[in-house]
């Protein structure tokens, strides 16, 4: 038997639900609530070897994505009833003791934060550009009928083709990311590589979800035609929207 | 609402390894000083950086 340990997956209000008693809600572990002063930290009991050697394949059935589904499926059994500020993944505390000091060090801070996310959900968006290419812009030309001088205009104007077709994307790109911020909350991008134009999460108000779906759509629309497509993920517990550090000093007992 | 397991992995662990809040201190179990978990992900991570392609944190973007 190794030692077992606390697993601890995201904080919530104390009026959140008993999760074992949630019949629709099954797991290999039995999630429970430790309340303090208004919030709660949702927790399961767990052997400390759980997380150690993970494999490094990303594989659909591999340990990790195990683990990781059931973090999210905690995460959101909580989120269905209760705001939740989502841990991170394998946060791993040694007790009941270490999860009050934790509480009882930042249930103020989780507080405010706590109402920052309520009745509020996070949508993904992502905005993917096929490749412009020079040869189709602007248009299909007869190489063998044009002089050298032709072909060297032709050639700049294929360019500046490009360009403009690269800016006008750029353009059209930020006044989706300017009209979805609008309808959220709280809105954050990141740094994205190659054909990636946009990875942004927005947090939504459930009030405003609607709006915010049809400028998605309505955007998308006018961005199909430019060679980029939108894919939306979601709705999410407020994964990107908890960039918060909780450092608790104090040496707990390990027993 | 879209159900824990029709969504993609990578869009999965970029959420749940990557974002979230982070609990530091003396009540997190540690291996020789370092957390359990995030010394085999930063390993995994990089492992599985080409197979997740776009949307998995860089080694150096990684928590520790």
């Amino acid at each position: 038997m190794s030692p077992t340990a606390l697993c601890a997956y995201a904080i919530t209000t104390d009026h959140a639900p008993d999760l074992s008693g949630t019949p629709a809600v099954s797991f290999e572990v039995e999630p429970r609530l430790i309340a303090y002063l208004g919030v709660a930290l949702v927790v399961a009991e767990v052997d400390v070897d759980r997380f150690a050697g993970l494999g490094i394949e990303p594989a659909e059935d591999g340990r990790l994505a195990r683990l990781a589904r059931e973090h999210d499926a905690v995460v959101r059994a909580v989120f269905r009833c209760a705001p939740v500020l989502p841990l991170r993944f394998g946060t791993v505390i040694t007790d009941s003791d270490a999860a009050l000091l934790l509480l009882r060090a930042h249930h103020e801070e989780a507080r405010v934060w706590l109402d920052r996310v309520q009745g509020r959900r996070e949508w993904g968006v992502r905005g993917r550009g096929s490749r412009i290419d020079d040869t189709t812009v602007p248009g299909e030309v007869d190489l063998a009928n044009v002089s050298g001088t032709q072909y060297l205009a032709l050639r700049r104007q294929q360019l500046t083709g490009v360009e403009d077709a690269r800016r006008g994307r750029i353009a059209a790109i930020r006044t989706l990311h300017g009209e979805l911020s609008r309808r959220a909350a709280e809105s954050t991008s990141r740094d994205h590589p190659g054909d990636l134009l946009l990875d942004a999460a927005y947090l939504v108000d459930t009030t405003a979800e609607a709006d915010f779906h049809a400028e998605v759509r309505r955007l998308s629309d006018e961005l199909g035609p430019r060679g980029v497509s939108v894919e939306v993920t979601g709705p999410w517990p407020p994964y990107s929207f908890t960039q918060i550090e909780f450092a608790v000093a104090g040496v707990v007992a390990n027993g | 609402m879209a159900e824990p397991d029709t969504t993609s992995l990578a869009d999965l662990l970029d959420r749940v390894v990557h974002r979230g809040a982070v609990v530091r201190g003396d009540v997190i179990i540690t291996l020789a000083g370092v957390e359990l978990i995030r010394l085999d992900l930063r390993l995994l991570l990089i492992g599985i950086g080409g197979a997740l392609s776009d949307t998995v944190p860089t080694f150096e973007e990684l928590p520790r």
